[in-house]
């Protein structure tokens, strides 16, 4: 419940410590971000918040997400978070992630679609011929 | 000549550390060996250590015969134990191999990325505002095309928030920072008008708390710009000697246990201005791997042949000493005018601390001179705070020369060198620094008189011993827990600098911004300062951090390295929960 009017803060680093709200942040005196990564405010905090949270900001969530939906949703926002500071693409511009990631996704979209496609429609043929093959057998000697 | 087998006694001279009649030895084996080479039995040191066959192995300091694939870098094997009189551990993990891996695939990216950019930049795509030739001088040798130019308009830039960051007020236990923010990614910065408070300060050289605003030395150092003003205005040898610099050489002399000291106003100069005032061409200076970019500098500047040795690796400088006696200069093999080992106290990249007793054992041996760095250990190692020479129980008469600074301990600013009477008349009148240098502020001076008599305990109080007890026991806690939650930690157990790992580059930005955002204002190191795939967060332990302050400290750090996934150390603790309160007692006693 918000006890207090909320602070409006605008962010140094533009994504969240989770890497999931990309907004301002609005932040009341004795709140803590929704998302379950950050620990209370209040910890570090003297009295003046607005001038320490410099996080960003999250959207209010109307609708109460489930336990197991949030829990996915933190789960592969910490993945998205390492995934950005392994390959260093955590320092790059926006338009040079969206690069990036572009160039790994088709790179990856290619992989797959010559090497991994084949191969899987193979078994697939393989193996579903198998049984209609089978089948077509027993009716043609049941009806001779 | 009868042949004669090897007896023992041959193999028992370099028993004797101190023996100095290996020549002999050598001869007469020598001739056995022209007269009798394939008659004699030979033991297994004279098989491995003969090129020629005829030169045994006396050195004081001997590799080990065996070849072990090393887990950890064979810093942490004390070679002779009994020159040390408490036990020396250091530890230096080595890096995952995976870790490694990712780390060189991320610099990779980054400079893909780092090409893209510089040719959207010349190719005028992208409009640029680094820093770049004019068009007249396109066809002149490049001045910004070396990597350490790459590096910075594509790497450091990047994550450049992280330094520099301005303070606005004293840099104790915590500190006031301006809020800084960027529009076009740290190409510039603004103020958006607000000041971060009461920031922990964890990068601060503040060892023992001296940096105040209040109290004895600030009032002291108030007196004292009453009386003398701010400024000198003139260097030692004309009007910029006053009454108050002498007495702080005589405190100084006094402090280190020298014959006497002299002082400069900046403790860079007093390295690379005073080395060129000790060793000219013709002299062989000898200096460790990773020391300090002043050490070098004074080092380059003096003319004389420099050579490195693996640093703290005393194998490494027993054979440089060996080479340089037996060679002599390069082409005419004269003998060297002088040989200098150039070493530090704490190096403060590595947290490491020097070996002295070993250093001093091979100077007394080889003849050679030392030059102390005590930039960081002096008034932070040690029971009375006097440095590493304390640390080990030594006799500063051994020190040729020990030079320190006083920005670290003392709060003050500017350094010093002590050393026997000859040596300091010597460089007041030929050291570059002492001659043309503005010599040190009287407030300064005074801050440094008042702190360096709180340490010794002249001024009657207690306070200077609880200061370096407390540092040595924060130091001991906060090494410990950060070891205990599986950080990477390299350097001495007792070292105030405390280097931890970060590896990745991408990590370096996101850990000093995580750890601003939770109020905590850390240093971050990446290349050139370090190797480039070894970037690290350096913490400095204070006096002035309470144990609630480095708890605090502690817990964030934990989340952050939960966070990005720091905790790379393969180790695992040995932590006893039962008997907690027993083993922080056992750490007290040192």
């Amino acid at each position: 419940m918000l006890l207090h009017t909320p602070v409006v803060v605008t962010c140094v680093q533009k994504t969240c410590s989770c890497f999931r709200h990309q907004h301002r942040l609005v932040v009341t005196r004795d709140q803590t971000c929704p998302c379950s990564t950050h620990t209370p405010v209040t910890d570090w905090c003297t009295a003046d918040v607005q001038q320490r949270y410099s996080g960003p900001a999250v959207s209010t969530d109307p609708r109460p997400r489930s336990m197991a939906l949030q829990t996915l949703q933190t789960q592969l926002s910490w993945l998205y978070s390492q995934y950005l500071l392994v390959t260093a693409v955590y320092m790059l511009e926006p338009w040079e992630r969206a690069l990036f990631t572009s160039v790994l996704l088709s790179a990856a979209a290619m992989v797959g679609y010559y090497v991994f496609l084949p191969v899987f429609l193979r078994l697939a043929l393989h193996f579903f011929s198998g049984v209609f093959g089978g089948q077509e057998e027993s009716a043609v000697t049941l009806m001779s | 000549m009868t042949s004669r087998p090897h007896t023992s006694e041959d193999t028992s001279v370099f028993q004797l550390p101190g023996a100095f009649c290996y020549r002999l030895n050598m001869t007469e084996s020598s001739s056995n060996k022209l007269l009798n080479g394939d008659a004699c039995q030979r033991s297994s040191k004279d098989k491995k250590s003969g090129k020629n066959g005829f030169v045994k192995n006396h050195c004081l300091f001997q590799q080990p015969q065996k070849y072990r694939r090393p887990r950890e870098k064979n810093h942490n094997v004390v070679r002779n134990p009994s020159l040390y009189n408490k036990p020396f551990v250091e530890s230096y993990e080595e890096t995952p191999l995976l870790v490694a891996v990712l780390t060189y695939m991320g610099y990779g990216i980054l400079t893909i990325f780092g090409y893209l950019r510089d040719f959207m930049r010349h190719w005028n795509i992208e409009k640029c505002s680094v820093a770049r030739e004019r068009d007249e001088q396109k066809d002149f040798v490049p001045l910004y095309q070396d990597f350490e130019n790459f590096y910075t308009r594509n790497l450091y830039t990047r994550i450049r928030d992280n330094w520099n960051r301005p303070l606005c007020g004293v840099p104790g236990s915590k500190m006031d920072i301006v809020e800084q923010v960027s529009h076009d990614y740290n190409r510039t910065f603004q103020n958006t008008g607000k000041i971060m408070r009461d920031v922990i300060n964890m990068g601060s050289y503040n060892y023992l708390g001296f940096a105040e605003n209040v109290g004895q030395c600030a009032d002291a150092a108030i007196q004292v710009t009453e009386q003398y003003g701010s400024g000198v205005c003139g260097t030692r040898c004309e009007m910029g000697n006053l009454d108050i610099h002498q007495e702080m050489e005589e405190l100084v002399a006094r402090f280190l246990g020298v014959e006497s000291a002299l002082t400069f106003g900046m403790g860079f100069a007093t390295n690379s201005m005073n080395i060129p005032a000790l060793a000219g061409k013709g002299c062989l200076i000898l200096s460790d791997e990773l020391n300090h970019a002043s050490l070098v500098l004074g080092a380059r500047l003096s003319g004389s042949t420099i050579r490195v040795f693996k640093h703290n690796n005393m194998v490494s400088l027993e054979k440089l000493l060996r080479d340089a006696i037996v060679h002599g200069q390069p082409r005419t093999h004269r003998p060297w005018k002088k040989l200098l080992i150039v070493v530090e106290g704490i190096y403060s990249m590595e947290g490491s601390i020097v070996r002295l007793p070993e250093v001093i054992a091979l100077k007394k041996r080889y003849k050679a001179f030392l030059y102390l760095d005590e930039a960081h250990s002096i008034g932070a190692l040690g029971p009375n705070g006097k440095g590493v020479v304390d640390y080990f129980g030594l006799d500063p008469k051994d020190v040729d020369i020990m030079m320190g600074t006083f920005t670290k301990s003392f709060g003050a600013a500017g350094g010093y060198i002590g050393g026997k009477r000859e040596l300091i008349q010597y460089l007041r009148a030929h050291s570059h620094s002492a001659v043309y240098a503005t010599s040190m502020p009287p407030p300064v001076a005074q801050q440094i008189i008042t702190s360096m008599t709180t340490i010794m305990g002249e001024d009657g109080t207690s306070l200077g011993a609880d200061r370096l007890r407390l540092l040595s026991e924060n130091t001991t806690y906060f090494r410990r827990k950060l070891r205990e939650m599986g950080f990477i930690i390299y350097g001495n157990d007792d070292s105030p600098v405390v280097p931890m790992m970060l590896y990745m580059p991408a990590k370096i930005g996101a850990f000093g911004r995580e750890m601003l955002k939770r109020n905590i204002g850390t240093v971050v190191v990446g290349f050139p300062a370090t190797p480039i795939i070894e970037s690290r967060a350096r913490f400095c332990v204070s006096a002035a951090h309470t144990r609630e302050t480095l708890d605090v400290a502690l817990k964030a750090i934990g989340e952050v390295g939960d966070l990005l996934q720091l905790k790379y150390s393969r180790h695992q603790p040995t932590v006893t929960p039962g008997l907690g309160w027993m083993s922080e007692e056992s750490y007290l006693q040192d």
